[in-house]
């Protein structure tokens, strides 16, 4: 078994319900024997992958990241900082989800299409590693949204665990702190197309266009909740409601406003109310406000 | 939903800005002296935003003051 390298909180701390959903992660783990991971760096995958490695051993768990032009580099780098530190054995695909002009033409269930793209490559992977189940890092929050890659996941015999047991955001957050997980507070990081409306064809030019300001934002000392929402000329900041004040003040928009029209956008906007998980799926009139 | 609806609206709260429709999101320009839009402020705008059919509001940060490499062809 691998032990996490540094515990920078005892596990004795979490609340005996906590440990108890953590034990039946292990259980539900074991029962399996093994099993390969869709791994993406993000705080639910992180954690998973981290138990699961622990749990089964090196030699029957994989971690596999797919890597497209939708997927942050930042997280990229988080995810490969977490395999290596916690010894996870990890490979890296390419997808190419972009190719597939259903994906490209970005309809309301464009995560469909990705998550089949996906998961049609990880699967086999799994068959010819002798690898008993394909995981995911669903949660039990995740389960109220609009989440049309979750019927690709289905479809594939994907199996969400942390769903599946009622693990919430929170529980994965203070599972993962007590593990020495960096990624305990790290902001959700969905993928790049999900900052393009949908109807608005997802090319690589707009998602680099939006990586690069976000990029260009956190280098600006922006923490926690940001997206830069791609509206073609116009970009739309949406910051945590805390910060919108200090960003307003006079010489601290203009820095903002440089900094993401360096990035391509013709126009900046800042979000008056601030981010919000699934903007764009209010936008489109996918879900109500 | 009505951009100029809302501009007048906005107005009348002291708040005087060209609003831009852009699809659902009402993006004001304030041509002026840009307002201090406290945390109050902002649900009040977005507030009345929604009431005239806007999910979102954005304010526009104006002229960006470098130019932007990425551009191509003008």
């Amino acid at each position: 078994m691998t032990a996490p390298a540094i515990l920078d909180e005892p596990l004795a701390a979490l609340s005996p319900a906590l440990l108890e959903r953590e034990r039946a992660l292990q259980a539900w783990l074991t029962g399996h024997g093994s099993a390969l991971l869709g791994f993406s760096g993000g705080v639910d995958s992180a954690y998973l992958a981290c138990v699961a490695v622990e749990t089964l051993g090196p030699a029957h768990f994989l971690a596999v990241i797919g890597v497209s032009a939708s997927y942050p580099a930042e997280q990229w780098q988080t995810a490969r900082a977490v395999a290596a530190r916690f010894d996870i054995p990890v490979r890296e695909i390419a997808t190419d989800e972009l190719s597939d002009p259903s994906y490209a033409a970005n309809p309301v269930n464009r995560c469909y299409f990705c998550k089949s793209e996906l998961w049609s490559q990880l699967a086999p992977i799994a068959t010819a590693e002798h690898l008993a189940v394909v995981i995911d890092g669903t949660n039990a929050d995740d389960l109220g949204d609009h989440r049309p890659g979750a019927r690709a996941a289905a479809e594939i015999g994907v199996r969400s665990p942390l769903a599946d047991l009622g693990f919430s955001k929170e529980d994965v957050r203070a599972l993962s702190r007590a593990r020495g997980l960096a990624t305990w507070r790290q902001p959700s990081s969905p993928c790049l197309s999900s900052r393009i409306p949908y109807g608005t064809p997802v090319t690589t030019e707009r998602l680099a266009q939006v990586e690069r300001a976000e990029r260009a934002l956190r280098a600006l000392g922006i923490a926690g909740d940001l997206r830069v929402r791609h509206h073609g000329a116009l970009a739309r900041v949406e910051l945590s409601p805390e910060l919108i004040d200090a960003w307003l003040a006079p010489a601290a928009s203009a820095r903002l406003r440089d900094s993401v029209a360096a990035a391509g956008f013709a126009r900046v906007a800042l979000d008056l109310r601030g981010f919000r998980s699934g903007s764009l799926n209010v936008l489109g009139g996918v879900v109500a406000e | 939903m009505s951009g100029a609806e809302l501009e007048q609206s906005l107005a009348e709260l002291g708040i005087v800005c060209d609003v831009q429709e852009n699809g659902r999101i009402a993006v004001l320009s304030c041509t002026r002296e840009a307002p201090a839009l406290s945390a109050p402020a902002r649900r009040l705008v977005a507030a009345l935003a929604k009431s005239h059919g806007f999910t979102h509001v954005a304010l526009d940060l104006g002229d960006p003051s470098t130019p932007d490499p990425h551009r191509q062809g003008d």
